[in-house]
């Protein structure tokens, strides 16, 4: 399965902190280049905790609209993605309660998948992945909120554990602990759902 | 052997293990083959899962992204960081805010009500409007109240205010009466302009006085008299011990009499002997004449006060403008309407009109009984029918001696009738008596006099 080169998450030393004074000062072409840096891992914090296009789509606007709002407030110098990241794992958290469920598991990755498949030499291989995957992200969704969250941001976004403490507000060893426990309880469920072994 | 913790297996997948940690975590691997399978299993789920997780929009959804979030916030109304602050604090931030809002609210509230019961406690002052009142009222009863020989103002008007300054000298004002004297209205001055302008030849030393300008309370009683009830507040009362010692007039001088300063009712057996001249030292009363006693016994009942001031009259042989005959008073004399001055008097004594047929005669009486009436009891209406008694008499005098002494007192009624209650009839009616007896009228007091009302009721 292709997957969209990852840009890296930190701009060139100096720069992400001009950007955000700038941005500070009214620069809107400043806020601009931040929104286009940082685009990418924001959709894919949002879409990894809703498996929704359309509400990853909305919760990484309505980041970049919040971030636009609070940048008076934040410290430059300070690294730009965990705080973006804390603003979509907040808001995807609001999002959860104010639906009082669990979110839904999008067709889209299916339809992904039938795309590939179709293009794909071995489609009985490309379809035992893809039910691999199904499976996988139900047991993924079945997870709390704060184990999607430091999975994601470790699986996902591939964040150290620091910027994973940072972006959450936790200490880093309650990132490890708690990775920990999510990862036990997503092979849990995985193994529930296929009857596979550890 | 125990095998890796979970705890253990994850943070050596994710590379955190260090030192001592990881090498002892790495032997057991090498030795224990559940736990490199667990750690495999691990490591494919991570690989599994960012593969399940992962969604990419495509490049155009990305492309267009950034301009997504600038119209999100502009229609958001946010216009930037710096701008932020700045419209935080201008007015407008304050009806946007709810809770600002409310907290506006609850201030204008808090101030309305301050205000309704500010103005709701608020103490009118009036004390000024009162005195304002009195002070009108004293003007009015000024003006038919100089300083007749012998007979005292309050006995004819009622008594119902203390009299202003006495007459003052003719012209030129004195500047010490003028400093002397209180504040007075500008009615009040008119008043005093025109007692002078009805006494020309008064004596020009003539005592200052004070005088309160304060009304006093009267009732009337069940006989129709008017009775002092109490004294205001305020109210200076100073008796005196006695009464100034009468001296024998001299020609030339002035002679004082005693004036009440307010009226009491006297009962019918004291009447007689208060309405007797010769019961109160009275050496001159210029031009009394004789009047029949129901008139004065109604005019002078008020006659005994409790506080008496000396009031100058002329002396017999000064020149007393308004008056028919200059002869010294009689013991026992009555005091007539010819005793009050200008104002009050009637020229045309009774004898002058008994030399009238019986009927002009009798209007004549009829007229000087409703003047007495009206100067008693003092409202527009009884001078509006002591007016028309005089028309009625005019008829029987035109022509002869007593003609303008008529029209005298028919202009004279009008005018007070108008000044008790102005009204434009009555303003019609007194402008046009008083032009019809300055048309004839000779030289004289009543001609001055006519001449002020006329001036008067043009204003």
């Amino acid at each position: 399965m292709k997957t969209a080169p990852r840009r890296s998450l930190q701009l060139e030393p100096g720069r992400e902190a001009g950007l955000v004074r700038a941005a500070q000062g009214g620069d809107q072409a400043a806020f601009t280049e931040i929104v286009r840096h940082f685009q990418r891992p924001i959709y894919r914090v949002a879409y990894a905790l809703t498996r929704n296009a359309s509400d990853a789509d909305d919760l990484a606007q309505e980041t970049f609209v919040r971030a636009y709002q609070a940048i008076g407030r934040f410290r430059a110098g300070e690294p730009l993605y965990p705080w973006l990241s804390r603003i979509a794992v907040n808001l995807t958290y609001s999002l959860f309660r104010r639906r009082k469920r669990r979110p839904e598991t999008s067709i889209e990755p299916l339809v992904e998948a039938g795309r590939q498949w179709a293009a794909d030499d071995d489609p009985a291989g490309r379809a035992a992945e893809s039910e691999q995957h199904e499976r996988l992200a139900a047991a993924f969704a079945e997870l709390s909120h704060e184990h999607q969250a430091v999975l994601t941001l470790r699986v996902v976004e591939d964040l150290s554990y620091d910027d994973i403490a940072r972006t959450l507000g936790v200490p880093a060893g309650t990132v490890m602990s708690r990775l920990s426990r999510a990862r036990a309880e997503l092979r849990t469920r995985f193994k529930a759902r296929t009857g596979e072994g550890p | 052997m125990s095998h890796l913790t979970d705890e253990q297996r994850s943070a050596l997948a994710d590379g955190v293990l260090e030192g001592g940690a990881r090498a002892a975590a790495e032997r057991h691997l090498e030795a224990c083959a559940d736990c490199r399978a667990a750690l495999a299993g691990l490591v494919a789920r991570d690989r599994a899962l960012a593969s399940a997780l992962e969604h990419d929009p495509g490049e155009a959804y990305f492309e267009s992204f950034a301009g997504r979030v600038g119209g999100r916030i502009r229609a958001a109304g946010l216009a930037g960081a710096q701008a932020r602050e700045v419209e935080g604090r201008s007015l407008a931030d304050w009806f946007r805010v709810p809770r600002k809002l409310a907290l506006l609210g609850a201030v204008a509230t808090v101030v309305a009500g301050a205000g309704i019961v500010m103005l709701a406690t608020r103490e009118v002052r009036v004390p000024a409007l009162r005195e304002q009142k009195i002070e009108s009222r004293v003007a009015q009863e000024a003006l038919p109240a100089p300083s007749p020989p012998g007979i005292p103002p309050e006995s004819r008007t009622g008594t119902r205010s203390a009299p202003p300054l006495s007459a003052e000298p003719a012209t030129p004002l004195p500047a010490a009466g003028l400093a002397k004297g209180t504040v007075r209205s500008q009615a009040d001055s008119r008043a005093k302009t025109d007692l002078v302008s009805r006494e020309p030849t008064a004596a020009p030393a003539r005592e200052q006085r004070a005088s309160s300008n304060r009304a006093v309370e009267v009732r009337r009683n069940e006989a129709g008299e008017d009775v002092l009830v109490g004294q205001p507040d305020g109210f200076v009362y100073r008796p005196r011990q006695s009464a100034p010692a009468p001296r024998p007039a001299v020609p030339g001088e002035p002679v004082h009499v005693q004036k009440p300063r307010y009226a009491v009712p006297l009962t019918s057996e004291k009447r007689a002997d208060a309405l007797r001249v010769g019961a109160q030292p009275l050496p001159a009363a210029a031009g009394a004449s004789a009047s029949s006693a129901d008139q004065d016994a109604s005019v002078v009942a008020a006659k005994t006060a409790r506080e008496e001031e000396s009031k100058p009259v002329a002396a017999p042989g000064a020149e007393q403008a308004g008056t028919a005959r200059k002869e010294p008073a009689a013991p026992g004399r009555r005091l007539g309407l010819a005793d009050r001055g200008p104002m009050f008097q009637v020229r045309g004594t009774p004898e002058a009109f008994d030399g009238l047929p019986a009927q002009p005669r009798a209007l004549a009486k009829d007229a000087q009984r409703l003047t007495t009436i009206a100067e008693t009891i003092g409202p527009a209406p009884a001078w509006d029918s002591a007016a028309a008694a005089w028309g009625r008499v005019i008829e029987g005098v035109q022509g002869g001696p007593l003609e303008s002494e008529t029209r005298f007192q028919i202009a004279r009624a009008r005018f007070l009738a108008w000044r008790r209650s102005a009204s434009e009839t009555r303003s019609a009616q007194a402008g046009q008596a008083l032009h019809t007896f300055l048309a004839h009228a000779p030289q004289g007091a009543e001609r001055d006099s006519a001449q002020a009302w006329l001036a008067r009721l043009k204003k």
